[in-house]
């Protein structure tokens, strides 16, 4: 009986701690599966909303060079999006009657801009042919390219809001920039990360 | 005496079987079953939980209060629904409070128990040069428990009497990002001991910390201090850091001008990996290691008659040692699903007069959050087991020696959105068990509502139950108490001085709580912010005394009397009390918080006195001198603790920081500025005198290359 009692300790003890970590992982990875599989596209996430916030913050603590805009029909500080309509909206909302210098802003449909280089920042939410195509077309100009994506930035976008955990964080690749002439305040580049296209 | 003996008895069977095995089959049979049928619970539970549809994410950022922030707390704002740690849910319908990494770096506080004055609701009171009492909503003293503090989820009460070594405490303080406090029961999510409030000290990723750091810091009692942080990424989803840092702190002095011998300083190391697998995997794993000496004067009661007149003094050199390592595993499923993992190993030594403590500690909890339509759930199950050696030292005993105490807890928190419109409904209940229970379990629900009145104004109500299980002082320690001539012990006043002896008689349970809250915040314009909070609380069974023998009279000299007591949950009784938070920012350059806290414990009838600070007021201002000059000062109004000999006092400290160059910092403050000395608590202990409290200065650098 001692003998008995002794074995089943010995089994219980190491089954009810190491039970709960199996158990643990099990749910781990259905989860992540099933997550995957039922996920719906959500309306404005968390994340879309504090992409438009930092868009926002980019006007303010980055400089344009003098000259850009002026040959422009329309005297706005525009901002263009790609298809991401949730991302738009947002923008729209916090950007009314806000202004960069003497500029109010304006927030366009990217693919509805004939010109690109009307835009001072375009965000691209994707890596798709027609985005390729147009950070292609506006290299070394004056224009903010800003987006979410590993493969833009590694293509030649200036700014991506990485997601860092839970959080989301500037790199910005502090070079290309330069060479446009768009110089990035201090305060931004401190709570950024610096990136290099090491190619 | 014969219930108590009767039902120590049963009880102390109860728990041997778990200590020695083979004593009694049939209860230990009995046992097992019962931990299988826990482990079946949890199971299920998660299993349960699992097979449910996820959808959308969860947090409501208002646009507004995002637009206003600054990039430093923009790139701190979380995009996904956290765990447990940082969870955003209680946020709304508790009294919640964070102090930033910005309110830090500002503060003239060089260690966490100090950063924690300003906090609405929170009694900071220093009692000598390394020990502190710190209480929230009127429950204070150096052996304050019912308080869960956490570091990086890490529990750091120790679950020898349920309260923290504070001295102990400490890290890189440029590396928190942030501490929550939370005032009130958080028992429905939160682990055990979270009765009267939750105070969770979150570090930095590492990715956030990737540089090197230098800083020291030296003054009149601040004996020189430095902090050697390093900082990189690996790759560009990997970053580290490691740090040493040493302290050094001088003595005080009492008030007839001895000096209090209360110096001390420690050394302590760390790490911190942060990792990014797949974009949604993220592990962290971090730990440290500090070693270092606290002294004092402490007036140590015989164990045995005759008394002496007074108690001599005796010199309390405490050592204290620990070690520990965190592993962390969170993984953002498709939007609005997460899960974590974490596991932790704790080990802690302490060797001081009144007795040693060396304790190790395992624990591994689990939590997985979902939605679906409208509702957001959150599940998990945690288990710690601790293991403890005490020695006995002067005045206490401890019977067992070696203890290994198991804690299990299972909980579901479920977030009804817009039950009715602008209105969310959060129920939880949580499912805990310990060894020191008298019962198999204790189940701690709370229901909380949150209703937006505008986009700038909430109301919110909870109604919460909470536990504290019973610890190892309350159930195995004897302990020997001076009780001075006249001073009344359980109803007598006896005219000559007393030996108290506590004894151990393991029948003391846990403590409960019941909770009810609400609050009120609200943005007046964009500048002027107001937060109010009230709670009415129901305590049942907290300590109180219970006469075995005595008294007898010892003829002497000196003639002294002798009684035994035990410790029993006989106390009842209600508290209430209010705080209120105000923030101003009239312009750009200047911001100020001022912080009123009320708490009311006066209905407490029981023999154990809960040192309670009625009023308190606490006075903030920071402003912009310069482009690189700034200033901080806070004030405080602290009122005379209720059942202690001590009077309200008024300090204030004073921070002006030079930012130099953006990478070099040199900052100079001044505390305690409006008194030369001052007492802030009286001790609880007879290890611990209390020291009075010097003005000091100190110069600080701070360079990051």
């Amino acid at each position: 009986m001692m003998l008995f009692n002794k074995t089943t300790d010995k089994i219980m003890r190491p089954l009810w701690k190491w039970g709960l970590i199996l158990v643990a992982s099990c749910v781990f990875s259905i989860e992540a599966s099933a997550a995957d599989a039922l996920s719906q596209k959500p309306q404005a996430s968390a994340e879309t909303k504090l992409t438009a916030i930092f868009l926002y913050q980019f006007s303010k603590f980055i400089e344009w060079p003098i000259d850009t805009n002026t040959d422009q029909n329309e005297s706005y500080f525009t901002i263009c999006v790609d298809d991401d309509l949730p991302l738009q909206t947002i923008l729209e909302k916090i950007t009314v009657g806000e202004m960069v210098g003497n500029l109010p802003i304006a927030i366009r449909k990217l693919y509805e801009i004939p010109n690109s280089t009307q835009c001072q920042m375009i965000y691209f939410s994707s890596a798709s042919e027609a985005n390729f195509n147009i950070l292609a077309n506006i290299k070394q100009q004056p224009t903010l390219t800003v987006t979410s994506n590993k493969e833009m930035l590694y293509y030649g976008a200036m700014i991506r809001l990485k997601k860092q955990g839970k959080r989301i964080r500037p790199q910005v690749n502090l070079e290309l920039i330069k060479e446009t002439g768009i110089s990035v305040s201090s305060k931004l580049l401190r709570i950024s990360e610096v990136f290099k296209n090491e190619q | 005496m014969t219930p108590i003996g009767g039902s120590y008895s049963q009880w102390k069977q109860r728990r041997t079987n778990k200590l020695e095995v083979i004593k009694n089959d049939m209860k230990h049979l009995n046992f097992d079953i019962n931990r299988a049928l826990k482990v079946g619970l949890i199971t299920s539970l998660l299993w349960g939980a699992s097979g449910l549809v996820l959808a959308d994410p969860s947090q409501d950022y208002d646009l507004d209060t995002l637009k206003s922030m600054s990039l430093e707390e923009l790139v701190n704002v979380e995009v996904s629904i956290a765990s447990k740690t940082s969870t955003k849910l209680s946020d709304t319908a508790a009294a919640v409070y964070v102090i930033t990494a910005e309110e830090i770096k500002r503060s003239a506080a060089t260690s966490i128990p100090e950063l924690l004055r300003s906090v609405p609701g929170l009694h900071v009171a220093k009692i000598n040069s390394n020990s502190w009492s710190i209480g929230t909503r009127g429950f204070g003293g150096q052996f304050a428990n019912s308080l869960l503090v956490l570091m990086d989820g890490r529990s750091l009460y120790t679950p020898l009497f349920g309260g923290v070594f504070w001295d102990v405490q400490d890290t890189v303080l440029e590396d928190i990002e942030r501490i929550e406090i939370i005032r009130g029961p958080g028992g429905a999510i939160w682990g055990s001991n979270a009765v009267n409030g939750v105070i969770n000290i979150i570090t930095k990723d590492a990715s956030q910390t990737q540089e090197n750091l230098i800083s020291g810091t030296a003054g009149s009692h601040e004996q020189g201090s430095i902090t050697v942080r390093h900082g990189a990424a690996l790759s560009n989803d990997t970053s580290y850091r490691m740090y040493v840092k040493q302290r050094r702190l001088d003595n005080y002095e009492y008030q007839s001008g001895d000096s209090a011998e209360d110096d001390w300083q420690d050394r302590r190391a760390g790490f911190r990996i942060d990792s990014t697998i797949h974009e949604n995997h993220q592990i962290s794993f971090h730990g440290g290691a500090y070693k270092g000496n606290a002294a004092g004067l402490a007036y140590i009661p015989p164990i045995s008659l005759p008394l002496p007149d007074a108690l001599p003094a005796s010199l309390n050199q405490a050592k204290f040692s620990g070690e520990n390592l965190t592993f962390l595993w969170q993984n953002d499923g498709a939007e609005g699903s997460s899960r974590s993992l974490q596991l932790f190993y704790d080990h802690t030594y302490r060797q001081e007069l009144l007795a040693t403590e060396d304790r190790t500690t395992l624990d591994i909890e689990f939590q997985q959050n979902f939605t679906w339509s409208d509702q957001y759930t959150t599940v998990g199950a945690g288990y710690r087991e601790t293991r403890d050696k005490l020695i006995n030292g002067a005045a206490v005993s401890f019977d067992p020696a070696k203890d290994t105490n198991e804690t299990w807890n299972a909980f579901v928190q479920n977030r009804s959105v817009n039950i009715i419109e602008n209105l969310d409904m959060i129920v939880g209940v949580k499912i805990e068990g310990n060894d020191r229970m008298q019962s198999d379990y204790e189940l701690q629900p709370s229901i909380r509502f949150n209703y937006q009145i505008s986009e700038t104004s909430t109301v919110w109500a909870a109604l919460s139950k909470a536990i504290r299980s019973p610890t190892r002082v309350e159930q195995d320690a004897t302990l020997s108490i001076f009780v001075p001539a006249n001073t009344p012990v359980i109803g007598q006043s006896l005219n000559q001085p007393t030996l108290a002896t506590l004894v151990a008689t393991g029948v003391y349970d846990v403590e409960k709580l019941t909770s009810l809250e609400a609050g009120f915040r609200t943005n007046l314009k964009n500048n002027l912010r107001i937060d109010i909070a009230a709670y009415y609380n129901e305590f049942k069974g907290l300590p109180g005394l219970q006469l075995i023998s005595g008294p007898v009279l010892n003829p002497g000299p000196p003639p002294t009397y002798a009684v035994s007591i035990a410790m029993i949950n006989s106390t009842d009784f209600k508290a209430h009390g209010t705080e209120v938070s105000l923030w101003w920012q009239p312009s750009p350059q200047w911001q100020g918080r001022i912080h009123y806290s009320y708490a009311n414990n006066s209905s407490n009838a029981g023999f154990v006195t809960i040192p309670t600070v009625e009023h308190q007021l606490n006075l903030n201002l920071y402003g912009t001198l310069s482009d690189d000059l700034t200033i901080n000062i806070d004030a405080r109004h602290v009122g005379a603790p209720a059942g202690l000999i001590m009077d309200e006092y008024v300090e204030m400290d004073l921070k002006l920081i030079w930012q130099v160059t953006p990478s070099l910092d040199i900052s100079l403050a001044g505390r305690n500025l409006l008194h030369s000395n001052h007492l802030e608590y009286s001790a609880s202990s007879p290890s611990t005198r209390n020291a009075e409290i010097e003005r000091d200065f100190y110069l600080k650098l701070n360079w990051s290359l």
